[in-house]
């Protein structure tokens, strides 16, 4: 190798390794994002099953007012 | 190029650093022709690198990156290859300034002044930029193969700049400067043609480019 040649290759060198810091991040941003979605998907099941919940424990839940503390 | 135009004008005018790094290889390989001694070998990419990334990464807004990474490149341009003459290592940043003072390239004073502050011994005024210089060029120097020795680990080098390089010295970065490698060092790439998985940024960049042949000959 000449030693163009060897300059060229150094500076392949740098651009690859911050393409792959770019890609590194990303990947982690995907990450980031799917873990977003599952954690709103467990949220939506939990209060899914919260309102099924109330709705067999008490009506009023469903009218928006709350059965506790009415005096009863 | 532009014949009007000073070599300052044209590296400095290029805001790409791989562009840069293009346009000093063309003027080593100008001065080769004229039989002037240049330094530049992959050691400088790597410390210009780090410099970039380090404003980068770290956010830091109140220094020019484009001219920091300029002086990065040409800095130690009358740097030799034999770091055991403490005498001559110590007349490099001087010998490279002066060279840069010359009317062939158009530097400015201030420029070939933040060049001469990459290390400490000509004793010109510290400022931000060079202390940028100086931790890159202690650290960036120690992670790449030399011919009396290999280069260090990433955690060796930094405890080295901090505990003996830059012991006692007072370098306004400093400690930024050791978030921004442990921070590097968290981020992994993924590279197995070249090293192996999952390796540390740095790590990596000083890995594969001690793999490249030398070019700083004719």
């Amino acid at each position: 190798m000449n030693s163009d040649d060897n300059f060229l290759l150094a500076i392949n060198a740098i651009v690859s390794s911050r393409d792959l810091l770019v890609k590194s991040r990303d990947s982690e941003l995907a990450d980031i994002t799917n873990t977003k979605v599952s954690l709103n998907n467990v949220a939506e099941m939990i209060s899914t099953v919260t309102k099924g919940f109330y709705r067999v424990e008490t009506d009023d839940f469903i009218t928006g007012q709350s059965g506790a503390g009415q005096g009863d | 190029m532009d014949v009007a135009q000073s070599f300052s004008e044209y590296v400095l005018n290029e805001q790409n650093e791989l562009e840069k790094m293009n346009i000093v290889r063309y003027l080593q390989k100008k001065m080769q022709e004229k039989n002037i001694y240049f330094f530049y070998d992959k050691s400088v990419l790597l410390k210009a690198e780090l410099a970039k990334m380090f404003i980068e990464e770290m956010n830091i807004v109140e220094v020019d990156k484009n001219l920091v990474v300029t002086a990065c490149l040409v800095m130690g341009c009358k740097k030799n290859n034999n770091p055991q003459d403490l005498t001559k290592v110590k007349m490099f940043a001087k010998e490279s300034a002066d060279f840069l003072r010359s009317d062939m390239f158009g530097f400015s004073d201030d420029f070939c002044n933040i060049c001469e502050g990459y290390n400490r011994y000509s004793g010109v005024k510290r400022t931000r930029e060079t202390d940028i210089l100086e931790l890159v060029d202690n650290f960036g120097g120690m992670l790449v193969h030399r011919y009396d020795r290999q280069g260090f680990s990433v955690q060796d080098a930094l405890c080295l700049l901090k505990e003996r390089n830059l012991k006692g010295l007072n370098n306004m970065y400093l400690d930024k400067f050791v978030q921004f490698v442990d921070k590097m060092e968290i981020e992994t790439v993924n590279d197995s043609t070249i090293v192996k998985a999952e390796t540390p940024y740095i790590t990596h960049l000083a890995k594969v480019l001690n793999k490249v042949g030398d070019f700083d000959y004719e």
